[in-house]
């Protein structure tokens, strides 16, 4: 894995985001989806800011949706991962099972 | 549909002062979530961190595209000075770094940065070409300025125009 395509904490849940959501992964969705696993607010920008450095790593790919008038007739931008993207979060899955191993404190589950 | 509308202000600044380019999608996004419900500072708050953060990260870019144009040129103008004989090689020089300057602002996505070095090739280019033409000493008069300057000016326009927002002609190219 090149070391670009790396992802770090905030982009692997923006990531696992936009795969739980499938067809329906725009900005506030995303959001809802980290805030309610995170349980803290997440902040608009930084959620575009990150997808858009994903889109540049080509981890996802982005395409424009229906704009309605709750929005304030502005589209939607919808998001779906890349298989390069995949890779990416399994890579990551596979570092921090790696490192949770043997860590005592951690073990069984017990914080 | 909710009564009241979402801060008229917060939007303009944040149409004026965030540079990405779905920024269309983030104010949508911000008008549905206080359609449901969000307050008004909620959406103050929201709007003032994406300026900033778009702000940083464009201040970032600048930098360092600006740092990298610097040491590119002048490794490449000391190099002509010094081990090729001075001129036409230094001036030779100044043109390849502002060039490279430019491809550097636009792999970075630096709108400021690109319009600067798009502004200092043509005036490079235009003081090599007069210099070939006419010869050093001989292009020194008033014109000669006039003729730089005003190929610079063509250069910011030029530059203005690659890194104009509602298009994105360059930067969205790479996605």
């Amino acid at each position: 894995m090149a070391k670009r395509d790396v992802v770090g904490g905030f982009e692997l849940q923006v990531l696992l985001a936009v795969m739980r959501l499938g067809d329906d992964a725009y900005g506030v969705p995303i959001s809802d989806t980290i805030e309610k696993a995170s349980g803290r607010e997440v902040a608009a920008g930084s959620i575009y800011i990150t997808l858009d450095r994903l889109e540049s790593k080509g981890l996802v790919t982005s395409r424009m949706g229906e704009s309605t008038p709750e929005r304030g007739g502005r589209a939607k931008t919808y998001y779906q991962i890349t298989g390069k993207g995949v890779r990416a979060v399994r890579h990551a899955q596979r570092t921090l099972v790696r490192l949770w191993r043997g860590v005592p404190h951690l073990e069984g589950g017990r914080a | 549909m909710r009564a009241s509308r979402p801060p008229r202000l917060a939007d303009w600044l944040l149409f004026r002062l965030a540079s990405g380019s779905k920024r269309h999608s983030l104010v949508g996004d911000l008008h549905e979530q206080y359609e449901r419900g969000r307050s008004s500072l909620w959406y103050w708050r929201q709007a003032a961190e994406a300026i900033i953060l778009n702000l940083g990260m464009s201040l970032g870019r600048n930098a360092l595209a600006l740092g990298l144009f610097w040491i590119f040129s002048f490794a490449l103008v000391q190099s002509g000075q010094r081990l090729l004989g001075g001129w036409p090689a230094s001036e030779t020089g100044q043109l390849m770094g502002c060039v490279g300057g430019v491809l550097v602002a636009i792999q970075l996505r630096a709108r400021g940065a690109l319009v600067i070095t798009a502004g200092l090739s043509a005036f490079s280019a235009s003081e090599l070409l007069i210099h070939l033409i006419y010869g050093l000493r001989a292009a020194q008069g008033g014109p000669t300025h006039f003729a730089v300057m005003g190929a610079a000016l063509l250069g910011v326009v030029l530059g203005t125009t690659l890194a104009r927002p509602p298009s994105h002609a360059v930067f969205d190219a790479r996605g």
